[in-house]
């Protein structure tokens, strides 16, 4: 195995997926990085733990935004699709719709189930999904979108924040797309209302919900939109906005900044060129975008390492999936998944249909605090699975090795972590300290006289570093 | 009289927020009002447990703490305080409270933009300490640090290593590799220092229960020991202006006789011994206590309970507060109500505004997204 | 199965009267329903005709018996008004009397005999020996009144006597057992000494077939009732396990606690009164799990099925913090 071989796998697991461990990344290099990325591309079984197992253990998985969301991550911490589950938190994070307004988690969770399912695909199909999911529908108030009486918001939102950006449509083509969506509701939409606006789960809990046309409430007259003219209803305003160049630039630039980096340089903007010519080629599909991505030489030259902060929730789902301290949807899940919130990402969540402000946004005293703290912890703790074996796998070397390749050896193990040379020599002191008070030669340490705490120790130190908050 | 300005950077607010929606007429009775009781068969404080005002109305059992400030004049209690169009959803209205925002959904909190322009260069990262984890709405603001303490005592970076050596080597490495990022690029510069800062932070906060001392003992419950952390951080002198906790649940659908009876027992208890703190430590007129909910309940209980409803009810308690009634009690008749709750005459933005120019002497315009009427809260 | 009523209603903060994800019922010698709420730990005890009358083994108390409970799944009475629960985490057994005073508590975790893996179901027979479903350990053990093992039976499998995470279990009039297989989608049943006698059910959504069965009762007429947890609804067979019918639910508001929140919640019930309460969906939604999410009369996460003193039969749904009462 070369290492510029397993350094690109962790590179394209770390950013396609949430970042694996050396064990996991040698088993994935006996296949090529094209059939790794295809078996991310084309997800099989996710291999999770059955949805009837999990409610039985958990039984009310789905009552509220703490619980709810804690199904889905520890689905992300379980599922053997990673890319899967990355593209669903992108686009939970692009149509950010939050708990506040409905007060539906079972509604939430179809829609990030409806992302699940349309990830993939075709983006056309997506837009259609979204603008008839309920929880969309009753967040940007569309279910007040009537003939006569039109509600922009969903309109609007739709065309600035989820599918072409300001500067490329004008005010009116913002109340025509809205009258275009008058009409798409949700079913028994006067009791949902009053129940959402009063949260209320009186008598026997709450109703979740689905989509309703109201034809009847639907402006059947024309429109003009975006230079085209017809009695468009929402699929024809969709199948207008799908087509337009700043769709599609639009949904690859978000795309690359969410897996690849926060920046766009140059070169970047070329991938993002190549990412475009692969929409329209395919018939609009994420797949194909994905796949010119991770597949362009830009990404796999490493030039975007470490060049993205990692959102709370890969950072935690990260962490997670190595030290395995997760196995059952216990209550313990949702107490991991509040540790997200308090680093600014609480899923189902988001502080406005802006979604998260990202990049650097994810970082300030407190959200580094507690990053620092659930990373450490995770690693350092010898006792859970996950860490063990990667402790066990120093068992039986009874060689010397210099505390320069003791960095590298843990590194490599929990995810090929690239160091700048100034972290590595405050982690060398910090051997070299440690060497002098257990009275070994930090030149020559015998792994075997080391003890485990030691090296777990070690891990916890890496995922502290600043670049471990990176990707 | 307001306190001189030079002394702005003294005065301290100290908010308790009673998450839940805390029932306004259980808190403060109408004891003598017949519909009160005709409204509440079930769910009511009987005459004989309230503690008088007047002849109309009165605190519920357990507030017996505010009531010895009120009879020295330190507290105002702000009636049928609420905002237009009502929002009976929990996390939508905290949210209303939170950004002053009613109509948008804002991501500025108020006391973000408060710590704001108290300290426009953030110099002090404790200006503003949350006792609780995560950070509320009302204390972000971009740019912005705010401390968030879930425990004061284990409070900062990698405090579960129990081994005190091994804890001193971490920090120094983390303090090591956050220094040596820097000059990198833009991005680990911003990181690098927010690291240190972070250090810095957590160690001026986590010093202060060393420096504490105190003769009043606060009760074992987490709305006693948020203000007692809130106590150690503030006689500690790190500068810190702002103090905000929460306690609940006040969402009393059912049992709420019982539950809401232990809520203001700790809750009364807590603001009692807290203020007998400040006053042990001569803070009692630089410091003004704020506590409100996000929403009233309906008038009408459910047999058991009652449920989200609007119009409520603040308090500010201090030795600089005017006190006395501000706002007027809403009336219970049916043609008086808005959809079967109480109706609100006061906007909450008001209360924000008077705290903001009385007493941090800051232009409140901006800060609750508008100009309101005052109430004359402080002396 | 003829639908008398409902007993129930939401409770979120756990005191008072309500319920928050309920899952299992049973009748004191006066006919008191006792309702184990596992969703903040407590038993509520409640008349047929929805009269709260009080609380205890509570989240919040400081009384011998409260806090003891940590995920709750099952509770039933001896012949001598004792009160059995199981904790599927603490491996263990609570005993309480009637009053609701803690008597008594045992088992611990383990493989071994008289161990637990997180024990769920329980049942008591004529004799007051005890039977508890061991679900990790895919055996049911009998113990003696006293906590005393006798024996136990199953491993993990498919065949007859093996078990795949069995849940609930019920006895009839002659003692015989019937064990809710729930993950081979079947209910077996066996004679008071473990004997297998018969098997119900294989995997599907037809008439016969079963998906994730949670609990099983039998009347006196030893008809048998099995919550069907996937397919949300109880399927009925006569005493050989003929199919006789099934039911998707049709829960009423309750004549007391819910419409005393009506009563102040006019906008709600004003609204409702205008809905269709059991609406079509999407095709992408037409699961029995969706169906029931979005229909308030249907069963959602039926947990628990109990026959009372008068043979009437309590469905009580985890999801719904209900009971619907059938004959």
């Amino acid at each position: 195995m070369s290492k510029p071989e397993i350094e690109l796998m962790a590179h394209l697991i770390r950013n396609a997926g949430f970042g694996e461990t050396e064990p996991e990344l040698l088993a994935r290099c006996k296949n090529s990085y094209t059939d790794n990325l295809e078996f991310l591309l084309n997800p099989g079984d996710p291999e999770v733990m059955p949805q009837d197992i999990i409610l039985r253990m958990n039984g009310s998985l789905d009552e509220g935004p703490g619980t709810g969301a804690s199904d889905w991550m520890y689905r992300m911490v379980t599922t053997k699709n990673p890319l899967e589950e990355k593209l669903t938190l992108f686009f939970h994070g692009l149509f950010a719709v939050a708990y506040s307004k409905g007060n539906q988690a079972r509604s939430q969770l179809n829609q990030i189930d409806t992302f699940r399912r349309f990830a993939f695909g075709s983006f056309k199909d997506l837009l259609l999904e979204l603008s008839k999911d309920p929880a969309m529908i009753f967040w940007l108030d569309n279910n007040e979108n009537v003939s006569g009486n039109v509600n922009e918001n969903y309109g609007r939102e739709l065309l600035e924040l989820f599918a072409m950006g300001v500067g490329n449509y004008n005010e009116e083509d913002v109340k025509e797309c809205s009258r275009a969506f008058t009409g798409w509701t949700i079913y028994n939409m006067e009791y949902m209302r009053v129940k959402a606006i009063k949260d209320s789960f009186s008598p026997f809990g709450r109703i979740a919900w689905h989509f309703e046309y109201r034809d009847h409430e639907h402006d059947h007259g024309e429109k003009t939109f975006l230079g085209e003219k017809g009695k468009f209803n929402g699929e024809d305003i969709i199948d207008i906005i799908v087509r337009q160049p700043a769709t599609a630039r639009f949904i690859c630039q978000r795309l690359f900044q969410f897996f690849a980096c926060d920046k766009v340089d140059l070169k970047g903007a070329d991938v993002i060129s190549e990412m475009v010519r692969n929409y329209y080629e395919s018939g609009y599909q994420i797949r194909s975008v994905m796949r010119a991505l991770f597949s362009s030489d830009y990404f796999k030259s490493l030039a975007t390492e470490n060049c993205r902060v990692r959102n709370p929730v890969e950072l935690v789902v990260g962490a997670l999936r190595i030290s395995e301290s997760i196995s059952t949807p216990s209550p313990a899940i949702t107490s991991k998944l509040d540790t997200t919130n308090f680093m600014g990402q609480g899923l189902l969540r988001p502080p406005s249909v802006e979604g998260w402000h990202e990049a650097e946004e994810w970082i300030d005293s407190g959200s580094l605090v507690e990053r620092v703290n659930f990373v450490a912890k995770e690693f350092r703790d010898s006792s859970q699975p996950g860490i063990k074996k990667l402790l066990d796998s120093f068992i039986g070397h009874n060689q010397n090795i210099s505390s320069q390749d003791l960095i590298d050896r843990c590194t490599s193990l929990i995810g090929y972590v690239n160091l700048e040379s100034k972290t590595k020599e405050s982690l060398l002191k910090h051997i070299e300290r440690k060497c002098i008070d257990l009275d070994l030669n930090s030149k020559q340490i015998d792994i075997s006289q080391l003890p485990q705490e030691f090296i777990a120790e070690l891990f916890s130190l890496i995922s502290i570093t600043p670049e471990y908050q990176m990707a | 009289m307001t306190l001189a300005k030079s002394r702005t950077k003294e005065k301290k607010l100290v908010i308790v927020q009673l998450s839940g929606g805390n029932d306004y007429l259980n808190t403060v009775v109408p004891y003598n009002n017949d519909l009160y009781y005709d409204f509440r068969p079930s769910v009511s404080i009987k005459p004989e447990d309230v503690i008088p005002i007047d002849s109309n109305i009165g605190f519920r059992t357990h507030m017996e703490p505010i009531k010895r400030l009120w009879d020295q004049g330190k507290v105002a209690i702000i009636h049928g305080i609420g905002y237009p169009n009502p929002n009976r959803s929990h996390f939508r209205s905290m949210d209303i409270w939170h950004t002053a925002l009613p109509e948008d959904i804002g991501t500025e909190g108020w006391l973000g933009r408060t710590v704001r322009d108290l300290d426009p260069t953030s110099e002090n990262p404790a200006k503003a300490v949350n006792f609780g984890r995560g950070l509320p709405r009302a204390l972000q603001c971009r740019g912005i640090p705010i401390a968030s303490v879930g425990d004061l005592s284990t409070y900062g970076i990698m405090t579960d290593i129990e081994d005190l050596k091994m804890r001193e080597y971490a920090l120094d490495s983390f303090s090591k590799m956050y220094g040596g990022i820097q000059g990198k690029d833009a991005v680990m510069d911003f990181l690098g220092q927010t690291g240190l800062d972070a250090l810095k932070g957590a160690d001026i906060l986590r010093k202060a229960p060393e420096l504490y001392s105190s003769t009043v003992e606060y009760a074992e419950n987490p709305i006693a020991n948020a203000l007692k952390s809130a106590a150690q951080v503030m006689f500690a002198d790190l500068g810190t202006q702002i103090y905000f906790t929460q306690h609940g649940s006040f969402d009393t659908h059912s049992g709420e006789i019982f539950k809401h009876d232990l809520l203001w027992s700790e809750v009364g208890g807590a603001v009692g011994d807290f203020y007998d703190d400040l006053v042990e430590h001569n803070r009692q007129s630089e410091t003004t206590i704020f506590i409100y909910s996000e929403f009233g309940r309906r008038i009408k209980d459910n047999g058991s309970g009652t449920d989200h409803g609007s119009g409520g009810v603040a308090f500010l308690i201090g030795d600089s507060v005017n006190g006395g009634h501000y706002g007027e009690f809403p009336s219970l008749e049916e043609d008086q109500q808005l959809e079967g709750d109480l109706h609100f005459n006061n906007d909450f933005r008001m209360t924000y505004t008077s705290i903001l120019e009385q007493w941090f002497d800051l232009d409140a315009a901006e800060i609750v997204n508008g100009r309101f009427e005052k109430f004359d809260l402080f002396k | 199965m003829k639908y008398i009523k409902t007993i129930g209603m939401i409770s979120n903060v756990g005191q008072g009267r309500g319920f928050f994800n309920p899952n299992s019922c049973a009748f004191s010698s006066s006919g008191d329903m006792f309702m184990l709420n596992s969703g903040l730990n407590r038993v509520t005890v409640q008349t047929f005709d929805e009269d709260f009358l009080t609380e205890f083994a509570t989240w919040y108390g400081n009384k011998p018996g409260d806090k003891k409970l940590n995920t709750p799944t099952d509770l039933e009475f001896d012949s001598n008004d004792r009160l059995y629960i199981t904790d599927e985490v603490e491996n263990a057994i609570f005993i309480y009397d009637v009053e609701g005073n803690f008597i008594d508590q045992w088992g611990k975790a383990g493989s071994n005999q008289g161990e637990f893996n997180g024990p769920s179901g329980l049942t008591i027979d004529s004799k007051d020996n005890i039977y508890v479903v061991d679900q990790y350990n895919n055996r049911v053990q009998k113990f003696s009144k006293d906590g005393e093992f006798i024996f136990s039976w199953g491993e993990f499998g498919n065949n007859p006597s093996e078990f795949n995470l069995p849940w609930g279990i019920c006895v009839d009039n002659s003692d015989n057992i019937y064990v809710a297989d729930w993950r081979n989608d079947r209910v077996q049943k066996f004679t008071q000494d473990g004997e297998f006698v018969f098997s119900l059910g294989t995997t599907g959504r037809g008439k016969e077939e079963l998906i994730r069965p949670s609990d099983v009762a039998v009347d006196s007429n030893f008809n048998i009732y099995i919550s069907d947890w996937g397919n949300e609804r109880v399927v009925v067979l006569d005493k050989e396990g003929v199919y006789v019918s099934s039911e998707r639910g049709q829960s009423t508001l309750t004549t007391g606690w819910t419409t005393e929140f009506f009563e102040s919640n006019v906008d709600e019930r004003d609204t409702r009164e205008i809905s269709n309460l059991i609406p079509s969906l999407p095709e992408h939604l037409q699961t029995p799990y969706h169906e029931s999410s979005q229909s308030e009369p249907l069963f959602w996460g039926i947990t628990d099925l109990a026959i009372d003193n008068f043979d009437r039969l309590y469905v009580t749904e985890l999801r719904r913090h209900r009971c619907q009462i059938y004959e």
